[in-house]
């Protein structure tokens, strides 16, 4: 069911909730404690920036995304997102969104397009300033190819649903880059197509200076428009602020939630070269136990950019298995048919399959590099 | 996929959950898994992690969490008891949940404290099914 022809999304009064400059336990313990005491046919969508600081995805591991010494040397504090997904900064420049349903929401809370669906409030935003954005892969939202929000969804105790979203008025890369790590840097001066070839901003794509007020209106507009939600500004009630402070204190102000390793499974990267008759290739890949989750492609072969792009987002989040991975290439070099110069499923199947049999640990998953572009 | 395979009908399952019971014939515990209407609102289990076998616990108490294609979620237990035992494989592999949730993909053995009481508030997969919003009740939703 769409949520958007729902009785329950087109009756409902949406709550609003703004802040700014939120510190990162008490942003993401508010979150949670939306998500835990939401009513049943209940509807709070939050917009909020943080403090600067490096948020991991629920299952990764800190030390592998984010380096630690210069978090600490900057003051720039981490945690942890309820919602998968990757490593990600946040700041001014940031916008946060939190878009919290309730469990009566039944098209929603079951549906298998639910990010998608959720996400359409940011592309109507965003066609307001004349972007046009698109979901791609298992959680991102791009331009032309290029990142422009991370999106996340979690599923509470309550079964109400969170839906998480970083979006990118701005980013200082330089800061990102020293505060995240990428499975690019090694291979920056070898041309490998770095963060910023993935990465937009709305700034970048309107060549404007907006201002992150303007912002906040424009993705409040958009998403009361695509849900056909009345607007009601309020505040947290007594029970949710306190709620958010248990949660301060018992989960996301802790070392152990923090630095928890919960999953058995760790994720490992892998990397290949090889010659083909168009030219150099280079695979990266990043896997968590039978999952492939990201692919990332280089070299000197010609090949548009959406070509790639569409190749590396079919690839994410895909099982390890070599004559499904073959499959899903073919069908991507077959619906670019033409994109591709001398090169063939056949090869670049082998140079994943090799990366994936030569892992080790430290895979970075940084949220904003995982979209391809620019290529070619 | 046929209705017996998206709820199989020996068992028994919690609404608010998805987690599907079952009563092993030849002992006094129960082993708990993921049911197929979850495992679609999940998609692929890549991450997973369970509560230790000892562990202690109350119907409704989160028992593992999981990060899945399409969300990350909590587990939640359909009964009280102790749990005695977890499906390491599972842990290592978190797909077979996925691809087999009824037999390999078990996650739990318990001993119930409460069972008598609390399967009162269990359901049976015809009544399930019933309850279930239309798009998870088979295994279109898995598309």
């Amino acid at each position: 069911m769409d949520p958007r022809h729902s009785s329950n999304a087109a009756n409902v009064k949406w709550r609003v909730l703004y802040e700014h400059n939120v510190e990162h336990d008490l942003g993401l313990a508010t979150d949670d404690a939306l998500a835990r005491l939401a009513g049943s046919q209940s509807a709070t969508l939050r917009l909020y920036t943080y403090q600067p600081c490096a948020l991991v995805g629920r299952f990764q591991h800190v030390e592998d995304q984010v380096y630690l010494d210069r978090c600490r040397r900057l003051q720039i504090p981490v945690n942890r997102r309820p919602s998968g997904g990757g490593a990600i900064i946040m700041g001014p420049d940031q916008l946060g969104i939190a878009l919290v349903l309730g469990a009566e929401h039944k098209g929603l809370a079951s549906s298998v397009r639910l990010i998608q669906q959720c996400a359409l409030g940011i592309v109507n935003s965003l066609r307001e300033l004349g972007i046009e954005a698109e979901f791609h892969g298992k959680n991102d939202l791009v331009v032309n190819g290029r990142k422009i929000a991370g999106l996340g969804l979690y599923q509470a105790p309550s079964r109400a649903t969170l839906f998480h979203a970083s979006l990118l008025l701005d980013l200082d890369l330089d800061f990102m880059l020293e505060i995240l790590r990428t499975p690019f840097e090694k291979s920056q001066d070898r041309g490998f197509r770095s963060v910023s070839d993935r990465i937009t901003t709305v700034r970048a794509e309107t060549g404007s200076s907006m201002e992150m007020s303007d912002l906040i209106r424009c993705v409040k507009g958009g998403f009361l428009r695509e849900y056909s939600a009345r607007p009601e500004v309020g505040r947290l009630s007594s029970s949710e602020v306190a709620l958010t402070a248990e949660l301060c204190e018992r989960q996301y102000a802790t070392e152990q939630w923090i630095f928890q390793n919960s999953a058995e499974i760790r994720d490992r990267m892998g990397t290949c070269e090889m010659r083909t008759a168009g030219g150099s290739l280079e695979v990266r890949a990043i896997v968590a136990g039978e999952t492939v989750k990201s692919v990332f492609l280089n070299g000197d072969f010609i090949a548009s950019s959406n070509a790639v792009a569409d190749l590396e987002s079919s690839l994410r989040w895909h099982v390890r298995d070599e004559p499904a991975l073959h499959q899903t290439i073919q069908q991507s070099l077959d619906r670019n048919n033409g994109a591709w110069a001398q090169i063939s499923a056949e090869e670049i199947t082998t140079a994943v399959i090799q990366a994936l049999s030569h892992t080790s640990v430290t895979a970075p998953q940084t949220c904003f590099a995982n979209q391809g572009a620019e290529f070619g | 996929m046929t209705d017996n395979e998206w709820l199989p009908k020996d068992r028994l399952y919690d609404i608010q959950s998805y987690v599907w019971v079952r009563k092993d014939a030849d002992a006094d515990q129960l082993t708990l898994g993921l049911g197929s209407p979850q495992i679609a609102s999940f998609g692929d289990l890549v991450y997973l992690n369970l509560v230790r076998p000892g562990s202690t616990v109350t119907r409704g108490d989160v028992l593992g969490s999981v990060e899945a294609a399409k969300m990350t979620g909590e587990i939640l237990s359909p009964v009280s008891g102790t749990i005695t035992d977890r499906n390491e494989a599972a842990l290592k592999n978190p797909r077979l949940v996925s691809y087999d949730p009824y037999e390999a993909g078990w996650l739990f053995t318990i001993q119930p404290s409460s069972f008598l009481s609390e399967q009162r508030q269990l359901h049976n997969s015809s009544s399930l099914l019933e309850l279930l919003p239309e798009d998870l009740r088979g295994p279109q939703t898995l598309q």
